[in-house]
């Protein structure tokens, strides 16, 4: 009975990490530079998907859930050499939390640029921005971040803003 | 390509796409040890707990040594280490008694519970783990004076057993408090950007923070040109 409960917790496990598995990585590159930090980073998210599994029992979208897990995870994952990040210019933003260091293409610096404008806000308004790049709905920003849809575009509105201020853009909002 | 989509999310897609699904690896069903403040936290409290449970067995090496001088000092060493042994079972069955449920929640609300859970813990916690220098050091110092009773009277003993332990418990504690209170801020930091009271409210705590901390430094510095200065006189 209780290897058949592991089993089916085991196959649940393995078929939401195939379908979103993508959040944990994309996550601690958000929260984390490149390296020792963010493999430990990534492999508590799916630690904490492991082990509050038992919790989700379907009450949400499954995106949902991991999204709240692994946000939550990131925003309280301490590391002691945290450093405080300043508003430099850009050309330094590929210090921060480049994931193409190496890279030299165009696409890859305006790439390069988006995770050191992100690395630049604030903790929570990054899990914001994170979720609108990834496309999620104001609804379901709402359901992860436990606001009101009508206080997430009013954030949302600031924070691309900002963003765009940061990569110099320039494009006025629509 | 969906037109209503922002380059800026047009950009973020392709990088998606690279990351794919991150690294495979083992089940994580195994591994009891996380990586984050809220486990090792627990982790050191377990530990900082066998630690004291373990003056149990300095006294069983240290009685023998004082058999037939039951002296105040030996007692002392008994009592403290009793202590120590009491508190260290207390935090060994307390932590083992936290749950941690909030990471299901959305964000505002499970950051608001780790907040709440972890400033009602704050103060029990950082004086037990302050505690455990304080009582090694008075167990260290009773059980000197208890096998050298002539050196009781001397001033720098006396000295050493009434303001060393508190000194060090009262130091080694808001090292602690420290510790938690950095962990906190950062969690108020990220609630701030979903919760407008929690963003006053993070503000006001850096703020006291900060206050707290020159406080203290001032105090350890006037605290050792004082001893300083003492020293210079006594010579």
């Amino acid at each position: 009975m209780d290897e058949n409960a592991d089993k089916q917790r085991e196959e649940a496990y393995l078929g939401l990490l195939a379908q979103h598995g993508r959040i944990a990585p994309a996550v601690a590159r958000l929260y984390t530079p490149p390296g020792e930090d963010a493999a430990d980073l990534e492999q508590e998210i799916r630690l904490q998907w492991w082990r509050s599994l038992a919790g989700f029992a379907g009450r949400a979208k499954a995106s949902t859930w991991m999204y709240q897990v692994a946000l939550h995870t990131a925003l309280t994952f301490l590391r002691r050499r945290r450093r405080r990040l300043r508003p430099e210019s850009l050309e330094h933003a590929g210090n921060v939390a480049d994931p193409f260091p190496h890279a030299g293409g165009r696409e890859d610096r305006r790439r390069s640029a988006l995770h050191g404008a992100l690395a630049r806000l604030e903790p929570g308004e990054r899990a914001l921005a994170y979720l609108w790049l990834e496309e999620c709905s104001h609804e379901e920003i709402a359901a992860v971040s436990g606001i009101s849809a009508n206080a997430v575009g009013v954030r949302l509105h600031r924070i691309r803003k900002r963003l765009k201020e940061m990569l110099g853009t320039g494009e006025e909002e629509r | 390509m969906n037109p209503q989509r922002d380059e800026l999310q047009e950009l973020w897609r392709k990088e998606s796409t690279d990351i794919g699904v991150g690294a495979k690896g083992p089940l994580p069903k195994g591994e009891a040890a996380g990586r984050a403040e809220a486990s090792r936290l627990r982790r050191s409290v377990r530990r900082d707990g066998w630690l004291k449970i373990g003056a149990l067995l300095f006294l069983g090496a240290a009685l023998p040594l004082f058999a037939g001088r039951f002296s105040a000092a030996a007692w002392g060493v008994l009592g403290f280490s009793l202590l120590a042994v009491v508190l260290g079972i207390f935090q060994v069955a307390w932590s083992s008694s936290w749950r941690q449920e909030s990471a299901s929640l959305p964000l505002a609300a499970s950051l608001a519970a780790d907040l709440e859970v972890w400033r009602r813990r704050r103060p029990a916690l950082a004086v037990l783990l302050g505690a455990t220098p304080a009582l090694a050091w008075q167990v260290y110092q009773l059980a000197y004076l208890a096998l050298n009773p002539g050196r009781s009277g001397r001033l720098v003993n006396l000295l050493f057993l009434t303001a060393g332990g508190p000194l060090l418990w009262l130091l080694a504690t808001w090292r602690q408090w420290a510790r938690l209170e950095a962990w906190l801020l950062q969690v108020e930091g990220a609630l701030a950007a979903f919760d407008e009271n929690a963003a006053a409210n993070y503000l006001l705590a850096r703020r006291r923070a900060t206050k707290r901390t020159v406080l203290i430094a001032a105090l350890l510095l006037a605290l050792l040109l004082t001893g300083t200065l003492l020293y210079w006189l006594a010579k």
